[in-house]
C-alpha cells in the first residue's frame, strides 16, 4: 500500500451524517436489527470503505440513505442529515429529488440492475429527464458523453444497445456513468466489483477513483472485500452482526486494528510472499440475528471474550488517532 | 425477421395439412354416415339405393382416397357443399366466422382494458383491501359457469328489465347497426366477465414479479417516481408473460365459445362446429375446424412477434 497524500488527511465538513441508523426487519421469529445504530459521516471527495461479512447490514445501510430498503424492512430509528434536512423525514416525493440527483448508487449485478428492455443510452439518460427535465436529444447527448468519461469506445454506438449485448465489466462502467450524470454529491457503491473478474476489478476501482477526482463526489464504498476497500478508501468502518465495531482512517486500520474481529479479518488476507501454508479464518460463524450472543455480538467467536464482554454490549468510543472502536478489550 | 416469418407461414401450411388429414381421419372413424341419415329419412329407400348412394357419394372408397379427393377439389378451390344448410361450405362458414371475428375482437379488447389495469393496481399494493376486492371479482369471473351467468344475464336483462333482446344478432327486418350493437352486448358481456379474471390474475402475478427485480430498485435509485416505475420499466417486461395467455385464449374463444353462442343464440363458429359434426356434415365440420387451426396458428404467430417487439434479447433469425 502506498502511503496515503496530505490532502487525504484533510479533515473537512461532512456532506453526509448519519446518527443512530436502525433497520429492522419483520421476520416469523420476530423483528431482528440488521442495522443497529450504525452512524457515520461522508466527507466531499473522500472514501469511507464499509466492510463485514455477508448479512452483516453493510447493504441495508445502503439502501436506508436512500430510502429504498425492501419489505419487510423498515428504518425504525436514526437521522440521516444531508443538505439541512434530514432524510428520513422527508416525503416519499422529495426523496425522488435526493435519489440519483444528489445521492445515486452502483449496484452490485450489473446484469440484473439494467433493465434488460431499455436501451442503455436510455437508461443512463432517464435521470437528467427525471431531474432536469432534459429533452430526449439532449439527455441523449448526455449520456454518449458520460460512456465516454467512463472509457466505453464508439460510445454513440454503444448508448443504443441493450444490457445484454454488453459485458459485465462494460456493463458496469455504464452503470458508474449512470449514477454520475447528474453530478451528485455522493455516490454509494455497494460491492461494486463483486461481480466481476479480478483484471476487470482493478480497472473498475482505477475508474471510480478517477471520477471521484473529476467529480468531487463522495464515496461510500462497500466491499466484503478488504483487500478492494484498502485500495480505496480514506477512512474504513467495520461492521459485524448491524453494529459499526470499529471505524478509522484506512492506513491506521490495515496497520494496527485495534477490534479482535478486524484483526481477524486482516489476518484472513493472503500476503505475497508470506508463508505457504493455511490461510488462518475466524473461528465459528456470523450470529444469527435473531439468536445475539449477550453482551458483545462477536463474544463467541472472541479469542480474548471474558465474562465482562458476555455481560453487556461495548458501546464505540473513541480512541486516539481519530479512531473509534466497540471493544472492552482495544488497547491502543 | 423476413425469414422467421417466411419459415413460420411454411410451417403452418405443413401443419394445416396434417391437420386436415387427422379431421379428415377422425371424421371418417365417427359412426355413422351421410347416407344413414338419408335413410333414416326416406323409409322407402332400398339397400340397393343406400348402395347406389354410397357409391354416388363416394363414402364406399377406403378413407385415403376419399381424401386425396377431397384434397384436389379443396386446392382447386372447392371445399364443397355442405349437407346440413344446402349451400356451398363457405357460403355457410363466412357469415359465421364474421360473427365469432366481432365477439372474439370485442370480448379480448374489453377483457384486456378491464384486467390488465385492474393486475397492474392489484399488484401495486398486494394484500392490500384494493387487492382483495380485485381478486374477489377476479375468482368469481373466473368460478362462476358461463351458462349459469349467461341465463342470469338474460333474465336480469332481457326478462326483468326489458331492454336487451336475449338472443340472435339482429331484428328481424333489420334496424341498422344500433340494433344489431343492442344483440352483442349480452353475449359479449358474458365472455368478458368469464375471460377477465384470468387475465387480471395473470397480470398481477406478473407485475409482482417484475417489481421485484433489480432494475426496478435501479429505477428507484434514480429518482423514478411510481408511475415511471410501473408504465417506463415494469409494465414491458410483465407484458411478457402475459402476451402467451393472450394468444393462448384466441384459439380457445374462436372455436370454445359454444355456450356462450349457444345460450344467446349467437351464430357463430362455435355453434356452427358443433352442429356440423352432430348433424354428420363432413365438409363443413372439416373446413371449420381447420379454419379454427388457422386461427390458433396466427395466435401463436402473433405472440412470438410480439415478443421480439416487447423484448430485444429475443431474436429471430
Amino acid at each position: 500500500m502506498e502511503p496515503a497524500p496530505e490532502s487525504r488527511e484533510a479533515p473537512s465538513d461532512a456532506i453526509l451524517e448519519v446518527r443512530g441508523l436502525e433497520v429492522t426487519f419483520a421476520t416469523d421469529r420476530g423483528a431482528v436489527k440488521a442495522a443497529d445504530g450504525v452512524s457515520f459521516d461522508l466527507k466531499p471527495g473522500l472514501t469511507l470503505g464499509l466492510v463485514g461479512e455477508s448479512g452483516c447490514g453493510k447493504t441495508v445501510t445502503a439502501l436506508a440513505l436512500l430510502r429504498l430498503v425492501p419489505p419487510p424492512g423498515r428504518i425504525t430509528g436514526g437521522r440521516v442529515l444531508f443538505g439541512g434536512d434530514d432524510l428520513l423525514a422527508l416525503s416519499e416525493r422529495a426523496m425522488e429529488d435526493i435519489r440519483g440527483k444528489r445521492i445515486s448508487m452502483v449496484f452490485q449485478e450489473p446484469t440484473t440492475a439494467f433493465n434488460p428492455v431499455l436501451t442503455i443510452g436510455d437508461q443512463i439518460a432517464e435521470a437528467l429527464v427525471i431531474h432536469d427535465g432534459a429533452g430526449r436529444a439532449e439527455a441523449h447527448a448526455a449520456a454518449v458523453g458520460m460512456l465516454e468519461k467512463v472509457g466505453i469506445p464508439d460510445p454513440a454506438e454503444r448508448a443504443g444497445t441493450y444490457p445484454h449485448q454488453m459485458s459485465g465489466g462494460m456493463r458496469q462502467r455504464a452503470m458508474i456513468a449512470m449514477a454520475l450524470i447528474c453530478r451528485p454529491d455522493i455516490l454509494i457503491a455497494d460491492e461494486p466489483t463483486t461481480a466481476l473478474d479480478v483484471t476487470i476489478q482493478a480497472q473498475i476501482l482505477d475508474l471510480m477513483g478517477e471520477m471521484q477526482r473529476e467529480f468531487g463526489v463522495a464515496i461510500l464504498f462497500i466491499s466484503h472485500d478488504l483487500a478492494v476497500i484498502s485500495e480505496m478508501a480514506d477512512e474504513v468502518m467495520v461492521m459485524y452482526a448491524g453494529r459499526v465495531v470499529e471505524r478509522a482512517p484506512a492506513d491506521a486500520l490495515l496497520a494496527h486494528p485495534l477490534h479482535p474481529y478486524t484483526q481477524g479479518l486482516i489476518e484472513t488476507l493472503p500476503r505475497h510472499g508470506v508463508g505457504r501454508g493455511r490461510l488462518p479464518a475466524i473461528p465459528g460463524t456470523v450470529p444469527d440475528l435473531g439468536a445475539l450472543p449477550d453482551g458483545c455480538r462477536f463474544s463467541d467467536r472472541c479469542p480474548l471474550a471474558d465474562d465482562g464482554c458476555r455481560a453487556a454490549e461495548p458501546p464505540l468510543t473513541q480512541a486516539p488517532g481519530g479512531r473509534w472502536v466497540a471493544c472492552y478489550k482495544a488497547a491502543p | 425477421m423476413t425469414r422467421f416469418l417466411a419459415t413460420r407461414v411454411a410451417q403452418s401450411v405443413i401443419v394445416l395439412a396434417l391437420m386436415s388429414f387427422a379431421i379428415y381421419a377422425l371424421i371418417g372413424l365417427m359412426p355413422g354416415d351421410p347416407i344413414d341419415l338419408m335413410i333414416s329419412a326416406d323409409p322407402k329407400m332400398t339397400p340397393e339405393d343406400a348402395a347406389r348412394l354410397r357409391e354416388l357419394y363416394g363414402v364406399d372408397k377406403p378413407v385415403v382416397e376419399r381424401y386425396a379427393n377431397w384434397l384436389m377439389a379443396a386446392l382447386g378451390g372447392d371445399l364443397g357443399y355442405s349437407r346440413l344448410y344446402a349451400a356451398p361450405v363457405l357460403d355457410v362458414l363466412l357469415p359465421a366466422l364474421g360473427n365469432t371475428l366481432i365477439l372474439l375482437g370485442l370480448t379480448l379488447v374489453l377483457s384486456l382494458a378491464i384486467g390488465l389495469p385492474a393486475g397492474v393496481v392489484a399488484a401495486l399494493r398486494p394484500y392490500s383491501r384494493t387487492d382483495y376486492a380485485i381478486n374477489l371479482f377476479a375468482f368469481a369471473g373466473i368460478s362462476v359457469p358461463a351458462f349459469w351467468l349467461g341465463l342470469l344475464l338474460i333474465i336480469v336483462f332481457a326478462v326483468i328489465l326489458g331492454v336487451l333482446p336475449a338472443g340472435g344478432t339482429e331484428t328481424v327486418g333489420g334496424a341498422g347497426f344500433w340494433d344489431q350493437a343492442k344483440y352483442l352486448v349480452l353475449p359479449v358481456a358474458n365472455l368478458t366477465l368469464a375471460s377477465v379474471g384470468g387475465h387480471t390474475r395473470y397480470m398481477r402475478a406478473a407485475m409482482m414479479e417484475t417489481l421485484r427485480q433489480d432494475y426496478i430498485r435501479t429505477a428507484r435509485a434514480k429518482g423514478a417516481g411510481r408511475a415511471r416505475v410501473v408504465l417506463g420499466h415494469a409494465l414491458r417486461n410483465a407484458m411478457i408473460p402475459v402476451v402467451t395467455i393472450i394468444a393462448l385464449q384466441f384459439g380457445y374463444l374462436f372455436s370454445g365459445a359454444l355456450i356462450t353462442e349457444t345460450i344467446f343464440a349467437y351464430p357463430g363458429m362455435g355453434k356452427l362446429i358443433f352442429d356440423s359434426i352432430m348433424g354428420n356434415d363432413f365438409n363443413l365440420a372439416l373446413v371449420a375446424l381447420l379454419f379454427a387451426t388457422l386461427v390458433t396458428l396466427i395466435g401463436n404467430l402473433l405472440a412470438d412477434v410480439t415478443y421480439a417487439w416487447l423484448d430485444p434479447r429475443i431474436t429471430y433469425r
